[in-house]
């Protein structure tokens, strides 16, 4: 179990962070989520991979949390953003940082299915197929939301 | 190899999921298209600010799975009927309770005949007959018998 945990925690808290916007909602919603999932380890049939039945569980969590709190969710991201930009001058580096910080806060503002596609697919590399599952579509329209939402973002970050 | 063919790899080419003939053919056609260079490093940005969990999140979820493991009841399917048997139990008390519960007027009854003194008796620590004349006790007597 404990591995479990290790091994899936983080897209759990990614995927409730990409639909509730807030850290610590989404590190509540990721616990639950856990929880939830392992009491209903008997009703799991298999029939999708144990990530993406655990994923799906986590946005139905996150979806549940901010019903609870009666918000939509938040446009910033309060996440520290992990930018790797090694190996250039520490004015490149800086600049670097804070256009990955601002195309990071640009999938925030992307339509739910779309943010989802975009972060499971670029973040945790899910196929379209699993994504297609999680977020209640067909294949093809997982691929078709994740293209619009690359194609937003580019719009979105045009210098 | 085309643009779309290639934008769909272009998650694993960020990744470092790409080997072989696979990445080859990818990197070549980037190095040659400005859309897809452009894709790539939008791409790039959003891998390298993945967001990464709060340190500690794993270990807080496994403390709260353990505790909610060592819970002792958890469903509804033993708590309905443990709920009705104390119910149950309940009821049964009560009603034995009221069977057997004196009424005030049995107990005002009771009480006065508890505190009814005989030869001896102490009422509040002191002898209640102690200051009585020989002539008021056999009065009082004579009204008891009557």
């Amino acid at each position: 179990m404990d591995l479990l945990v290790e091994r899936h925690h983080a897209i759990v808290f990614r995927t409730c962070l990409a639909i509730v916007g807030d850290a610590d909602l989404a590190a509540d919603a990721s616990q639950d989520c856990l929880i939830k999932a392992f009491r209903a380890l008997g009703r799991y049939r298999g029939d999708a991979s144990f990530r993406t039945w655990l994923v799906a569980i986590a946005g139905n969590e996150a979806r549940g949390h901010l019903r609870k709190i009666g918000r939509r969710r938040e446009s910033s991201l309060d996440v520290t953003p992990a930018v790797s930009a090694r190996g250039h001058d520490p004015a490149t580096e800086a600049v670097l940082r804070a256009e990955a910080a601002r195309a990071r806060r640009a999938v925030q503002t992307l339509p739910p299915k779309q943010r989802l596609a975009v972060t499971l697919r670029i973040d945790d590399g899910l196929s379209f197929r699993e994504i297609g599952e999680i977020i209640g579509s067909s294949e093809g329209a997982a691929r078709v939301n994740y293209h619009h939402g690359i194609r937003r973002l580019r719009d979105l970050l045009k210098p | 190899m085309v643009c779309e063919d290639t934008k769909a790899l272009l998650p694993r080419l960020v990744r470092g999921e790409l080997v072989g003939e696979e990445h080859g053919r990818v990197e070549t056609h980037v190095s040659t298209c400005g859309d897809c260079g452009d894709e790539v490093a939008l791409l790039e940005q959003l891998w390298a600010t993945r967001p990464s969990p709060p340190e500690g999140l794993a270990a807080e979820i496994k403390e709260a799975l353990a505790r909610d493991r060592t819970r002792p009841h958890r469903s509804l399917g033993w708590r309905l009927p443990a709920a009705a048997a104390a119910v149950l139990a309940l009821g049964t008390a009560v009603l034995w309770q009221q069977s057997t519960q004196t009424r005030p007027s049995q107990l005002a009854q009771e009480s006065f005949l508890m505190v009814w003194p005989g030869d001896g008796a102490f009422v509040a620590g002191e002898p209640m007959f102690a200051d009585l004349s020989e002539e008021e006790l056999a009065i009082l007597l004579e009204e008891l018998g009557g």
